[in-house]
């Protein structure tokens, strides 16, 4: 084994680490032990090594990338790459970048206001409020009206009798 | 990616497990001699590294074990196995891909009619 044939792997793994970095932990770790034994295992079969050789059996295990797309679609994660950068979502994630969000939601990484369906201006503080008063009070002087008129009928109409009892002529009844 | 490449890796999508069953059947092996087996000598994948979340679900499935064996030549090496349920979901998959690739060459007038 040679040194540079030990940094290119060191360097291949570092990069493969990075790209399963959104892996759970016991799949990131299998995967990257299977691919290190079978490093060591194809480096054992060389004999004298040579850094051409290495960097063959680094080319035939594919780039990081891709290696770790297959192992996140094995596991069913969203490939949420970025077109036309060669980004993955993971490399993303492990450089703690935002992470693009869903259309409409718009780019809260960037601070940009949020447009879409969902996107609305926040209403100034009290802005709702007085339609709502307005109309309970209205209710409420109807409800007040209504009680003083019903109020003023009841009252009439049962004091109405006594005091036509009372204004009612008696006849006067002499005595011959 | 041409169209071409496209459909390549989505026919392979959905076969390549079964062909690592079928290789497993004929003879235990280590990781290493199956990726090669699967890219340079059968070009069923493209990169050797794509095979291994494969060979792990499998093995979490219980379709595939693994036993380390002495190497005539640097450490121990892995080597895979098929399991008797690998084996019962191979031939499954026999059956199923006989009938699937007949109707298709039948559709595409490959096949005898």
């Amino acid at each position: 084994m040679t040194d540079l044939g030990d940094r290119m792997v060191t360097d291949y793994l570092a990069r493969l680490e990075r790209e399963v970095a959104d892996l759970p932990a016991p799949r990131r770790q299998e995967l990257l032990a299977d691919i290190t034994e079978h490093i060591r295992d194809a480096r054992a079969e060389l004999d004298p090594e040579t850094p051409e050789d290495v960097s063959a059996i680094l080319t035939n295990l594919g780039d990081p990338a891709v290696v770790g797309e297959a192992a996140g679609a094995e596991l069913g994660l969203p490939q949420s790459g970025l077109p036309g950068l060669g980004l993955s979502g993971s490399g993303l994630s492990g450089l703690g970048l935002p992470q693009p969000g869903p259309p409409g939601l718009g780019l809260p990484g960037l601070g940009l206001p949020e447009a879409g369906p969902q996107a609305r201006a926040p209403e100034p503080p009290g802005r709702g409020l007085w339609p709502k008063l307005l109309i309970g009070a209205g209710v409420a002087m109807a409800a007040f009206v209504l009680l003083a008129c019903a109020g003023a009928f009841f009252f009439q109409s049962s004091s109405g009798p006594a005091e036509q009892q009372m204004v009612t002529p008696v006849p006067a009844t002499t005595t011959p | 990616m041409t169209t071409g490449e496209a459909t390549g890796t989505a026919l392979r999508r959905g076969t390549l497990e079964y062909c690592v069953l079928a290789l497993l059947a004929g003879q235990e092996m280590y990781g290493l001699e199956l990726a090669r087996r699967l890219t340079a000598d059968l070009g069923l994948a493209t990169s050797e590294g794509t095979l291994y979340p494969i060979l792990s679900r499998l093995r979490r499935l219980g379709r595939i074990a693994t036993t380390w064996r002495e190497s005539p030549k640097g450490p121990p090496r892995r080597y895979y196995t098929i399991t008797p349920d690998g084996t019962a979901v191979l031939d499954d998959f026999r059956r199923e891909w006989t009938t699937f690739r007949d109707r298709v060459d039948q559709v595409m007038g490959m096949g005898q009619r």
